[in-house]
């Protein structure tokens, strides 16, 4: 099957994901916060993807959504716990709160695969080579659209994979580094307060290096691409 | 064949929006922390909004805060999507007319563009929450997660949100703004 027939079928399957048509009108649960319509949209969209994508891509798309949802449901859930510990708000207690993140779990579980699934299908190589190949020129428009494809791959498939491989790396050091530390005698109050002052302004040194690597790994190329794709015959010019 | 300059200048403009706009993308999804009253969330995206504002003024500022952050919501959190544009929007436009591309040592014009972003931020979520998504709401019920209440407690999140951006994209800006001596 092409490509247009599996987007416009995901792209309907995600309507009610996206725009919360009709699940939302339904209020029956089967479990605190997970509502009939949800569980069973749920089932419907994972079965989608399986269908269209194949059991290789779910398993990956899976596994992501896994990956973005577990961190946002369990830390969320803990930090509105330890606002109800501290007595700073959410007065009526975690059990007021559960159900949003059964709710938040269910509905990132559906609406991440598709979304995955969506992006997935699209065959951005094979947009940038018809656009190369094309006989009859390039719009402006499409060198644009082609510039942001080009930026767009390179930072997802290079740039991040890259960057999380640097941070297992310095993490792996910094462990090893830490481990003998972990026998330094017991800090008075005023040690304590300063080595987390210190390890706040690393954390901070460090978010910036990040940053500063992401963007520079992320522009290098974007001069060079900017002239090659300059060069591309336009539409209105005879060759 | 012969490109024109200003076609290949339009073009690394694309691009770094392209850049930035997915790195603030990434920046959203990566670290999601929820708030369950709103159903909002937590997220450091505003960093490369801020940045990109800094670094190469309101155009792009604005065009990177009304792409990235809106695809990222797009992934779990759709209702915000609107919100989340036009807020980020100008919040990259802000910093980016005060305090884009700003030559010099002189601190003041970046750290107003930062606290202008910061005030947009959570003024802007506030707006949203209290006034304008309860009002959507009731023709459109897809937007009736918030009240008043809700918006209210989110403010806090947001301020350390904005703050804790501000300040990544302050060392940001610092560390491309020196001159690297040969």
């Amino acid at each position: 099957m092409s490509w247009k027939p599996r987007f416009l079928f995901l792209l309907v399957t995600s309507v009610p994901a996206f725009t919360g048509y009709p699940v939302n009108l339904s209020h029956v649960e089967v479990i605190a916060g997970v509502t009939y319509a949800w569980a069973l949209y749920f089932l419907i969209a994972n079965t989608c993807i399986l269908m269209v994508m194949g059991k290789q891509f779910y398993t990956n798309a899976a596994a992501i959504s896994a990956m973005i949802t577990m961190p946002v449901v369990f830390v969320g859930s803990t930090v509105s716990y330890l606002i109800f510990l501290s007595g700073l708000g959410y007065e009526l207690g975690q059990s007021a709160y559960s159900s949003h993140y059964v709710s938040l779990c269910i509905s990132m579980l559906t609406v991440i695969p598709l979304a995955v699934s969506i992006v997935g299908v699209l065959p951005f190589q094979s947009f940038e080579q018809n656009l190369l190949r094309n006989q009859n020129g390039v719009s402006k428009l499409e060198k644009f659209f082609l510039m942001f494809l080009r930026v767009f791959n390179h930072i997802l498939y290079f740039v991040i994979p890259s960057i999380l491989e640097i941070i297992r790396e310095e993490g792996q050091y910094r462990r090893s580094a830490g481990s003998s530390l972990t026998s330094a005698p017991e800090l008075s109050l005023h040690g304590k307060v300063k080595r987390t002052k210190q390890k706040l302004i690393r954390l901070i040194r460090d978010m910036i290096q990040l940053g500063v690597e992401g963007i520079c790994a992320s522009i290098q190329y974007i001069p060079i691409w900017a002239v090659e794709i300059s060069q591309l015959p336009d539409k209105s010019r005879k060759i | 064949m012969r490109s024109e300059p200003s076609e290949v200048k339009q073009l690394v403009n694309v691009g770094i929006i392209a850049a930035f706009a997915t790195l603030a993308f990434v920046g959203t999804i990566v670290i999601r922390i929820p708030i369950p009253a709103t159903g909002g969330y937590f997220n450091l995206g505003d960093t490369f909004v801020m940045a990109a504002g800094l670094l190469y003024g309101p155009l792009i500022g604005g065009l990177v805060g009304f792409i990235g952050p809106a695809l990222a919501d797009a992934i779990g959190f759709p209702q915000f999507i609107l919100a989340t544009a036009v807020v980020k929007g100008v919040e990259g436009t802000v910093i980016g007319l005060i305090g884009g591309k700003t030559k010099g040592s002189s601190l003041v014009r970046p750290v107003s563009a930062l606290s202008a972003g910061i005030v947009i931020l959570v003024g802007g979520y506030f707006v949203f929450e209290a006034i304008i998504y309860p009002l959507l709401a009731k023709f459109v019920p897809f937007f009736g997660v918030t009240d008043a209440k809700a918006a209210m407690a989110e403010v806090i999140p947001n301020l350390l949100q904005g703050i804790v951006s501000a300040v990544i994209a302050f060392g940001i800006w610092r560390v491309f703004s020196k001159k690297v001596e040969m």
